[in-house]
């Protein structure tokens, strides 16, 4: 069988598989293939498996809105994403799709498919009219499917796949005796096909290496595009995939230049930052409005964004030092977020109109600097009605340094932490120094609580305080030996801590790929850590340089797996 | 103490030093943006001799009998109809209460020809307590003066609770705590949209006793609310240019309560028409408390057109009798006689004034904060 069957047959399988969609497939890596045992590697470190991985609902919308516009309406529910590694751009290779949510992905098709076929759409998406808007015409629904579907399957469609379309088209049309209601049904078909639901990663042999796999040109496009602009490739990537530039080093970097420069790669910062920074987790987030009134739900949803657009301000726009984002001054604020820092800011727009973002600069003096200052750290990290220095802490090393902290264990009795009217322990650190007198506890405490303890100045909510029920809140603590008064001694360290810079290059690392770094990739990360520093910490360089790495483009050798279905799983 | 700690302890405090106008280079200020401002009511039980003014519907039957309709009339107006209110315009019951004034002979609304009414004679507020500030400066022989339930102070003015005080929807209580109904929900209503009202207090060093200044201005924005619907603290405002709404007044800082040195003109406040088109009290008076949570509470008082006191309870929509309002309020006037007439044009009244912390930039340096 050779390498195109095998994929065929994937394919095949995945199409019976998700029609019938009676279980959960469970993907990742590529069904057919898998990671081969390291020992039988030879000079070559082994790379990772190639991936399938379930578009995310930001990428289904962003395809969407680069292959029909953004006036088309993507109304529908996406299939809960969950972290792993740190990321939930990694889960979407490890994922299942239930029968419910295959039909979720099916009726939204339709309402896409409808809509771009709608009438007032039509003349502009569709680049050919039918000799009979009544009648069958194969022609125009070939150009069609031809031109669209190139996006869509990120790849020219084969002629089978093209006439299937044409002719579903065609038996749709003779029913319902409207050409474009037929045309709607098939690209529907499409849109709910696994083709385009699931970015599939197809690995060839390297010519300039017997024995290694590489991605073929069509999936280093869309590796190239997913990663650096979080949605399908272009038409110039396409044809630059087409003619084979995509394998040739200099064909590769002209590509991501052109990318990286582009608009459309803050999107990608945005996004990575999202999902390491854990921000979905704002969709969780409550607060007590008795303790914390000034938290309204305008406060969280302007919280992220803050941090958000002082990450790409930093990193995009002034190309700054990524270590920066501890010990920065700069930020962005609206007049609500400005109330709750208790700084003053004036609406820029002069009347009445919403309040727009505005640059802020904290004043020398002020003990706000860094993101783990904003809202979207210190409330993000905090229970609803207080803070807690130990999620705190444990977000900061897990976030920000990539490490594990394991959870409590079940039996801990948390009385005397959660209790903030106890005259005996007025602070947060009293309370804390107090639950951790019990060894079980007093281990993982000591990891997180330093760190934790030294944002205490910083509410539940996010805002400054000096005290805590009538007693001085301490901010002093030590993070690998090395001692700190308050946060913004804290940010300093963390900026010359090398772990922070290894984290983000591994969690770089992992959302480029769609997975976990693998074992025979170390190398290749220790020298991405190196010429990060050699960028001076620069994250689009960090980025570009994943990006026209072989090791981006290299895969484990296909090997045949079984595949579960409903019919073999009973 | 840090640097930052010093600004701390003063936190979320106003900065309108640098307003076009030349404030007193004051060491400290302390700016605020009103929370609340209603008017001092200090019902008690008893306080209306002769009851509760009745409910509306009832108020308009007798109305309409005093206008010369029989009680047979009234009655078949009234059949099927809400008679808890007017009713509307396009009910029998409705056009017949608005319309049962005349002008030579012809039927003119009540409502835009007040004076053509007649006066129903409700009731008035003759108990003991009132909120308020010897005005007249008279004192406990001041012969319409009120003990202050609060301070005990006798002789206090406050006409327009005397006219107000006996219709439920303008009672409050003797403590200072109820906001009276119409006043709530009107301040409420127009808070969202009207220019927020902004305070600093500015001084050497507010912590201790000393000379004060007190600053009022009127906002470009209005006030921004928080998950409890209160006034947001720490928002920023804009100073509106228009400089008839700046006051500036020498004041007294005394054991935390600021007082005015002597009487004041707060003359054009601009506010919202449907709580009153403008804040002006002549003979003010004030005291304001600083509160250890860097809010300020207190009481205003002074002499007011009587006329703009109609406004709240006019646009608040509350079931007031506003015919019996009308004259109410300009028997009770105190002050101000009209040199032609010799009726009084203003009334004495207190207002209780919430205000929480914020900061506010100058109208011509909108981009740039004031600092303390």
């Amino acid at each position: 069988m050779t390498l195109l069957s095998k994929v065929s047959g994937t394919r095949h399988r995945l199409r019976r598989c998700l029609s019938v969609a009676a279980i959960a497939c469970v993907l990742a890596p590529l069904p057919g293939i898998t990671i081969p045992d390291a020992s039988a590697a030879d000079a070559q470190p082994a790379a990772g498996p190639a991936m399938m991985h379930l578009l995310s609902a930001q990428q289904y919308r962003q395809i969407i809105d680069d292959t029909f516009g953004p006036d088309i309406e993507v109304n529908g529910r996406f299939t809960t994403e969950t972290r792993r590694a740190g990321l939930l751009a990694i889960s979407s290779g490890v994922t299942s799709v239930t029968m419910a949510e295959m039909e979720a992905f099916d009726n939204l098709a339709r309402s896409i498919a409808a809509q771009v076929t709608d009438r007032t759409r039509r003349d502009y998406l569709i680049p050919c009219k039918p000799a009979s808007e009544r009648a069958v015409d194969d022609a125009c629904a070939a150009k069609f499917f031809e031109a669209t579907g190139r996006f869509l399957f990120r790849r020219p469609l084969t002629t089978d796949e093209v006439k299937i379309q044409v002719e579903a088209a065609a038996r749709a049309t003779e029913k319902v005796k409207n050409f474009y209601e037929g045309l709607s049904l098939s690209l529907a078909s499409m849109l709910a096909s696994p083709e385009f639901l699931f970015r599939q990663e197809i690995p060839v042999s390297d010519p300039a290496q017997p024995g290694q796999y590489v991605l073929d040109s069509y999936s280093k496009a869309s590796r190239l595009s997913f990663f650096l602009w979080n949605s399908q490739p272009d038409a110039e990537l396409l044809r630059a995939a087409q003619a084979g530039d995509l394998n040739t080093p200099a064909g590769i970097a002209k590509q991501v230049d052109r990318m990286i420069a582009s608009r459309r790669f803050e999107g990608v910062v945005r996004n990575f930052f999202s999902d390491m920074l854990r921000f979905d987790d704002f969709g969780n987030l409550q607060k007590d409005a008795t303790v914390f009134p000034k938290f309204s739900l305008t406060v969280s949803s302007d919280a992220a964004e803050q941090t958000l657009l002082t990450l790409v301000d930093l990193l995009v726009t002034q190309h700054g030092d990524y270590r920066d984002i501890f010990t920065t001054r700069r930020t962005f604020l609206t007049t609500t977020l400005a109330a709750i820092y208790g700084v003053p800011l004036v609406k820029s727009t002069p009347r009445m109109e919403p309040p727009s973002w505005q640059p802020y600069e904290y004043e020398e003096g002020n003990p706000r600097a860094g993101i783990l200052s904003h809202i979207s750290f210190t409330a993000l990290h905090s229970h609803p009605a207080r803070t807690s220095a130990t999620i705190r802490g444990k977000a900061l090393r897990e976030v920000f340094l990539c490490q594990t902290v394991p959870n409590p264990p079940a039996n801990v009795n948390f009385t005397v932490v959660q209790n903030t009217d106890n005259p005996l322990y007025k602070t947060a650190r009293e309370r804390l120094t107090a639950h951790s007198t019990n060894p079980a506890c007093a281990g993982c405490h000591k990891i997180t609580d330093p760190i934790g303890l030294s944002l205490e100045k910083f509410d539940g909510s996010g805002s400054f305080r000096n005290d805590e029920n009538g007693a001085h809140i301490d901010t002093a603590g030590a993070f690998n030996g090395k001692p700190f008064s308050n946060p913004l001694e804290l940010g300093k360290v963390l900026h010359d801590d090398p772990g922070a810079t290894d984290c983000l290059v591994t969690r770089a690392v992992s959302y480029a790929l769609g997975r976990e770094i693998a074992d025979g990739e170390k190398p290749w990360h220790t020298a991405l850590n190196k010429s990060f520093a050699d960028d001076q910490y620069r994250l689009p360089e960090l980025f570009r340089r994943i990006a026209t790495s072989p090791e981006f483009f290299r895969t484990a050798e296909p090997q045949k797996l079984p595949v579960k279905t409903a019919a073999s799983s009973n | 103490m840090s640097a930052f700690d010093r600004v701390n302890a003063f936190f979320v405090t106003l900065c309108i030093l640098g307003t076009a106008s030349a404030l007193p280079a004051a060491a400290e200020t302390r700016g605020f943006v009103v929370s609340l401002f209603a008017p001092a009511s200090a019902s008690t039980e008893g306080d209306c001799s002769q009851g509760i003014n009745i409910p509306l519907g009832q108020q308009y039957a007798l109305d309409l009998l005093a206008a010369g309709y029989t009680k047979e009339a009234v009655d078949k107006l009234a059949e099927g109809q809400d008679t808890t209110m007017f009713g509307g315009f396009n009910s029998s019951w409705g056009r017949a209460v608005v319309f049962r004034t005349k002008i030579n002979g012809k039927p003119v609304s009540a409502w835009i020809n007040p004076a053509a009414a007649l006066d129903p004679n409700l009731h008035m507020v003759d108990g003991k307590y009132g909120f308020g500030f010897n005005l007249d400066g008279n004192g406990a022989a001041s012969p319409t003066g009120f003990e202050d339930p609060l301070t005990h102070e006798k002789g206090v003015n406050n006409q327009m609770f005397r006219a107000m005080g006996c219709f439920t929807v303008f009672r409050g209580d003797e403590k200072g705590i109820l906001t009276p109904g119409a006043h709530h929900q009107a301040w409420t209503i127009v808070q969202n949209g009207m220019p927020a009202w902004l305070i600093s207090i500015s001084g050497d060093d507010l912590s201790k006793d000393g000379d004060v200044t007190v600053t009022f201005d009127v906002a470009v924005e209005h006030v921004e609310r928080d998950a409890q619907s209160q006034v947001l603290r720490d928002m920023t405002f804009r100073i509106n240019a228009d400089r008839r709404s700046h006051h500036e007044f020498a004041a007294e800082l005394k054991g935390g309560v600021i007082s005015l040195k002597k009487p004041e003109d707060l003359l054009a406040v601009w506010g919202e028409e449907m709580f009153m088109p403008t804040l002006e009290l002549r003979s003010m008076r004030m005291r304001l408390e600083l509160r250890p949570d860097g809010a300020l509470h207190g009481m205003m008082g002074g002499y007011m057109p009587w006329k703009d006191a109609m406004s709240t309870g006019l646009q608040a929509n509350m079931g007031i009798h506003w015919i019996g309002l009308y004259y109410n309020l300009r028997k009770a006037a105190d002050a101000n006689p009209d040199p032609k007439t010799g009726e009084n044009r203003d009334i004495s009244t207190a207002y209780f004034i919430d205000a929480v912390p914020a900061f506010a930039v100058a109208p011509d340096k909108s981009k740039k904060v004031a600092r303390r």
